[in-house]
């Protein structure tokens, strides 16, 4: 048979375009997702998604062009949302660049970059947001700075807002 | 919502329920006849899927190419094209052909191939096994039925029925099981 050539180069795990994986996955290889998979995938290693993921990921680093998924997303490391792409959930990285669209909260320890195709539906929270004009978000956003604030009171202290008596010690 | 509630149904292939990854196709070809059957034409796509090595899919799969599991499968898999396994499938095994090679199949499961079973001689299954032709250099614990040859060499051991068009054994074979050759 002609496939016995590759015999040995099974180093990633792959779901070619007209597969469909029906569970979990887990894995410490890296998983290439192009078809599609009803189940949650779990590895110690990167994942790269152009089709459907109805389920939770786990993985180190991760890559989205073209995806569909369903499920939250949480990494040690980035996570490239690209563009035509949409998550549906919320998203737990290291840091993230977004090109596509999000439904959920995302929480980023390092920077959160949300280009001009971007359109984010949730709050995010980050270690530094940058967004690019154009990009689109309906949530609040919370940066590490802001909560490193100690004394929020006395960073909006106005001063002494009592008004001076003026008639007090008139007779 | 209404950005997001059209893109997100998402599209299910009819064959996608669990329910039908255990389901055992009826194969058209396979006839009683020891005329060998015309060649099917076959539906598969030319691309490979992997289950690599450190990894194990909990579940079934189902691929209309073929599929290369070096890793373990806990449920079925069907596959139009041809199966390369030197891993684990613990679930029924549809598929076009399939060579099984460098591992121990133990858990009692079967194979329907459309086309040809190899087993190689570092290879052993355990399970009935349903096929056009069948060679086997290793070890088979379980049923064979195949509408066309079956040739077993000299390292292969055979315990089961064999129930063939056509049978080619080489001095050293094991079988042990009723042979009908029809």
């Amino acid at each position: 048979m002609a496939r016995e050539q590759n015999t040995k180069d099974y180093s990633c795990t792959r779901v070619t375009p007209n597969m469909v994986v029906t569970g979990n996955i887990e894995s410490t290889d890296n998983v290439l997702v192009e078809g599609q998979v009803f189940g949650n995938i779990n590895t110690s290693a990167d994942v790269t998604s152009s089709n459907l993921v109805v389920g939770d990921i786990r993985a180190n680093s991760m890559g989205l062009n073209g995806a569909k998924i369903k499920g939250s997303l949480s990494l040690d490391g980035t996570l490239v949302i690209g563009q035509n792409t949409i998550v549906v959930g919320d998203i737990t990285a290291d840091a993230i660049k977004v090109a596509g669209k999000v439904k959920g909260n995302i929480n980023v320890k390092e920077s959160a970059l949300l280009g001009e195709t971007a359109l984010i539906v949730g709050d995010i929270t980050a270690g530094d947001v940058s967004t690019q004009s154009g990009a689109r978000i309906n949530g609040t956003i919370t940066t590490n700075q802001t909560k490193s604030i100690i004394d929020v009171d006395s960073e909006f202290d106005l001063g002494n807002l009592v008004a001076p008596e003026i008639n007090g010690g008139a007779k | 919502m209404g950005l997001f509630s059209n893109s997100l149904k998402p599209e299910v292939p009819e064959e996608t329920t669990a329910a039908e990854v255990t389901e055992e196709t009826v194969l058209p070809e396979v006839t009683a006849e020891g005329e060998a059957p015309k060649e099917v034409v076959s539906t598969y796509v030319d691309e490979m899927g992997i289950v690599a090595p450190q990894t194990t899919i909990h579940g079934g799969i189902i691929t209309r190419g073929h599929l290369a599991v070096a890793g373990t499968v806990d449920g079925s898999v069907k596959a139009e094209g041809n199966i390369m396994l030197s891993g684990v499938i613990k679930g029924a095994i549809n598929c076009n052909n399939i060579i099984i090679e460098n591992t121990k199949i133990d858990c009692n499961t079967s194979i329907t191939a459309k086309g040809s079973v190899s087993i190689r001689e570092d290879a052993s299954f355990s399970g009935d096994i349903t096929c056009k032709h069948i060679s086997i250099n290793g070890t088979v614990l379980g049923n064979i039925k195949a509408t066309g040859n079956v040739g077993l060499t000299k390292t292969a051991i055979v315990k089961g029925n064999i129930d063939a068009a056509v049978l080619a054994v080489e001095p050293g074979a094991k079988i042990s099981g009723n042979v009908q050759i029809k």
